[in-house]
């Protein structure tokens, strides 16, 4: 059976597969440009149909940590804000990395620093690949750049997160999360039942039975040595999720001379700037990173070998360019573009740096 | 020697099994112990082992999750409440209650504290009052009394540096959310008994879906407050009552 | 196909809504559509603006800077957005809010007294039917049939009895519309 084509903003889409793949909580605190998402849910009451709870919690600091509790017991729970709202989630998201917990956390990412601008941006890559709370832990980040890969990203952040015992974040921006497009839903698929929860999950504390210890849901270890194994198990963990999980995709790259690596709807706006920048019988490609980390690094570095020289184009002031350097390791130049404080940079302004790209590294 | 002593049939007194044997690492004479007995009476009592999950803080009670045999979950600094709630809209018929100090629930997370409260989450929250920081090493709390000495305010509480002592319970007592509010001790065996009671009508409330139940301890904590756990408890009847007195704030 | 468009003018006169009704036209057409609004404080009357995008093929930049058509409302937005209009595309304005009239000479301009309509029928409201109707006498690029059903689509259900009156608006539209240049 084919699933209705619906035409909905990126915030819907994020709500309605978030209720088709089977999560079990939403918390989460209204900020632009992301509120849509909590609004979908509470319009579409999902406790009447799948059971799933919604709460509109007294801050991001409360949602994480009902988000926190929530993931504890094995359910499928997560949260959505924008920036200065992921910023307020910092310790809690660094308290379910070092428990070892399956959760989502969306980010609709708006212009700051500060109060900023309620204007898309993508200046919270650092913030997001390089841990954003204290501590060494790293989050699976999936980045979508259309509707649809809202509604995709968020049933396989919930995969990936259960997977891997880890919290993943959706690393959008506020123009896919206000603009519409054509939409699939995913499938609905089932609640977890308890007896689902208890068998995927052993480690969840939903009760003790004689028949086992207690499960302690806890990231404290007074002894350097306990800490440093607990360190070393996430970091075995995160090797094994650059090894398997690594996602990206390519335009134009078989036969291109400069290739363009960009993310989330950039990437998009890139590919624009590589068909002007075809017509112009420059030969570009673009490389666009879906997950943030686990980072493309081999495949960029591959591109690196052919091509002449790489520009990095990013809502920010040039965040990802820094991995792009680092995956290259000085082989070709890589330069950065990009426009701050909530301006999505225009099809033409990208081909103009990638004009400049050509005319100093030609 | 009189081997009849040790007679099964003999027995007058044995620790419940929920509480496990791990030595608890408290100072001798603080409170916490005692009231972490009582909870692991209550939850044997009940049966509900099964069905309990445990909210600990961040404090001395952090290792509260050692001691009484049950699953926990560990939370940030003041956010008990956050977690609790979500554990409880999650699985409704479990027993959840919160295990906080006077920093976790009255400073860093009364908007955690209060929210909770005034949603009605059907948990219990078990909040131990005794007027310092104990775990960092006797700082003030909210509850600090006035002229009472810490190690950030050496000189005693002064109400026009540090304001006033919080009595978070009374307010929390004015919510529509709270079902049962009550301040209790656990310095005499009278007092021990009323305070398990308490425990126990909290927890068989939170199945009844009318809203929170919120016990505060008043405690002591002899360490930070430098005196004997004697010296501690008369310290206590005399200055922390006064401020704090005992008895029940609510029960609708 | 491929057609990219630009609406533009105050908040409140319909602007979202009519490129809604346009993305939703082109969704039930079986086409790729994309509906890029600005948003923000512009909801509560400010500039805002939407850039829709019809296409046979897979959409790239649901940012443009160049459009096949430019409707604009209010003189920032014609300010802003006559540039923006690609050589021999179309610019639609309503004279009611202009206090110049555009000047380009290598784009088809066409101007219809939307504003006036509505307020002389007494429905505020349709004015961005009557204006989406001028377009697509231009650019019949989606079946009324799909429009009426796309507006059934993005209207609550206690608006549909509205339905016939919106129709009639871009009936009304397509005859109103009349080019200047």
């Amino acid at each position: 059976m084919s699933e209705e084509v619906k035409l909905m903003k990126g915030n819907e889409a994020i709500a309605r597969a978030a209720i088709r793949c089977g999560c079990d909580g939403y918390f989460g605190y209204p900020i632009t440009p992301q509120s849509e998402v909590m609004e979908t849910l509470m319009e579409d009451e999902p406790w009447k149909t799948t059971g799933m709870v919604v709460l509109q919690a007294e801050s991001e600091v409360a949602s994480i940590n009902m988000v926190y509790g929530g993931a504890s017991t094995g359910k499928h729970v997560m949260t959505s804000s924008s920036s200065p709202g992921i910023s307020l989630m910092q310790e809690g998201i660094s308290y379910i990395a070092c428990a070892e917990l399956p959760c989502v956390i969306v980010n609709v990412m708006r212009g700051g620093p500060g109060l900023g601008t309620i204007q898309p941006s993508q200046a919270d890559y650092f913030q997001t690949v390089k841990g954003g709370g204290h501590g060494d832990y790293k989050l699976i980040t999936l980045a979508p750049s259309t509707v649809q890969e809202m509604a995709d990203y968020t049933v396989k952040a919930f995969d990936l997160a259960f997977k891997y015992r880890t919290p993943a974040m959706v690393l959008a921006d506020g123009a896919i999360g206000q603009m519409m497009e054509k939409v699939v839903l995913p499938p609905q698929r089932p609640r977890w039942t308890e007896e689902e929860i208890r068998k995927n999950c052993p480690w969840a504390a939903i009760g003790k039975p004689a028949s086992r210890k207690s499960n302690i849901i806890t990231s404290l270890a007074l002894a350097s040595e306990v800490m440093e194994a607990t360190n070393l198990k996430l970091q075995a963990k995160y090797r094994e999720i650059e090894q398997n999980e690594v996602m990206y995709e390519t335009h134009g790259c078989e036969d291109a001379d400069y290739v363009i690596v960009a993310f989330g709807l950039c990437a998009r706006i890139c590919q624009k700037a590589m068909e002007l920048a075809r017509e112009k019988g420059i030969k570009v490609g673009v490389l666009r990173p879906i997950t943030l980390f686990p980072f493309p690094t081999k495949e960029i570095k591959a591109l690196a070998d052919k091509c002449k020289a790489m520009l990095c184009v990013e809502m920010n002031a040039g965040q990802m360019v820094e991995d792009v350097r680092l995956a290259v390791n000085g082989k070709v130049n890589v330069e950065s573009f990009g426009r701050l404080g909530g301006i999505i940079p225009a099809p033409d302004e990208v081909l103009t740096a990638l004009e400049k790209l050509v005319a100093e590294n030609a | 020697m009189n081997e009849d002593i040790i007679k099964p049939e003999n027995l007058v007194y044995t620790k419940t099994p929920i509480l496990n044997d791990n030595p608890m690492h408290y100072c001798p004479g603080c409170s916490h112990g005692v009231v972490h007995k009582l909870i692991a009476e209550v939850i044997d009592e009940m049966g509900i082992q099964e069905k309990t999950i445990g909210i600990a803080p961040v404090g001395c009670a952090v290792f509260a999750y050692n001691y009484i045999d049950i699953d926990w979950e560990q939370a940030a600094h003041g956010r008990a409440p956050a977690l609790a709630t979500a554990v409880k809209r999650l699985w409704p018929d479990r027993y959840v209650f919160t295990y906080q100090g006077d920093g976790d629930l009255a400073a860093i997370g009364t908007a955690e504290t209060i929210h909770a409260c005034n949603r009605g989450e059907n948990i219990t929250i078990i909040f131990i009052n005794n007027a310092i920081y104990g775990m960092t090493g006797g700082q003030m709390a909210p509850t600090t009394l006035i002229g009472m000495k810490t190690a950030t305010c050496p000189y005693g509480r002064n109400v026009a540096l540090n304001g006033y002592p919080l009595n978070i319970t009374k307010l929390v007592a004015e919510l529509e959310g709270t079902r049962y509010v009550t301040r209790q001790s656990v310095h005499t065996v009278a007092a021990v008994q009323k305070t398990k009671k308490a425990i126990r009508k909290a927890f068989e409330n939170s199945m009844e879906g009318k809203g929170t139940s919120f016990i505060e301890i008043v405690a002591t904590c002899n360490s930070g407050w430098k005196m004997s756990p004697a010296k501690s408890n008369q310290w206590m009847e005399e200055h922390m009552f006064e401020a704090y007195p005992l008895g029940d704030l609510k029960d609708k | 196909m491929k057609e990219e468009i630009i609406i533009a003018g105050f908040g409140g006169q319909g602007v979202l809504s009519m490129g809604k009704i346009l993305a939703y036209s082109g969704l039930l057409q079986g086409q790729e559509v994309s509906w890029m609004p600005s948003y923000g404080p512009e909801q509560r009357g400010g500039t805002a603006n939407v850039t829709v995008i019809l296409s046979d093929e897979r959409i790239s930049s649901p940012i443009l800077n160049q459009y096949d058509t430019a409707i604009v409302l209010n003189q920032p937005s014609l300010d802003k957005f006559e540039s923006k209009v690609k050589p021999g595309g179309i610019l639609i304005i309503d004279p009611h809010g202009l206090s110049r009239m555009p000047q380009r000479t290598d784009i088809n301009i066409y101007s219809i007294d939307a504003t006036e309509e509505a307020t002389r029928t007494n429905n505020q409201k349709t004015l961005n039917m009557i204006i989406l109707g001028g377009y697509l006498k231009l650019r019949p690029i989606v079946k009324i049939e799909y429009v009426m059903a796309g507006l059934k689509k993005s209207l609550p259900e206690r608006h549909h009895h509205l339905l016939p009156l919106n129709e009639q608006a871009i009936k009304i539209g397509m005859d109103l519309i009349k080019k200047i240049n």
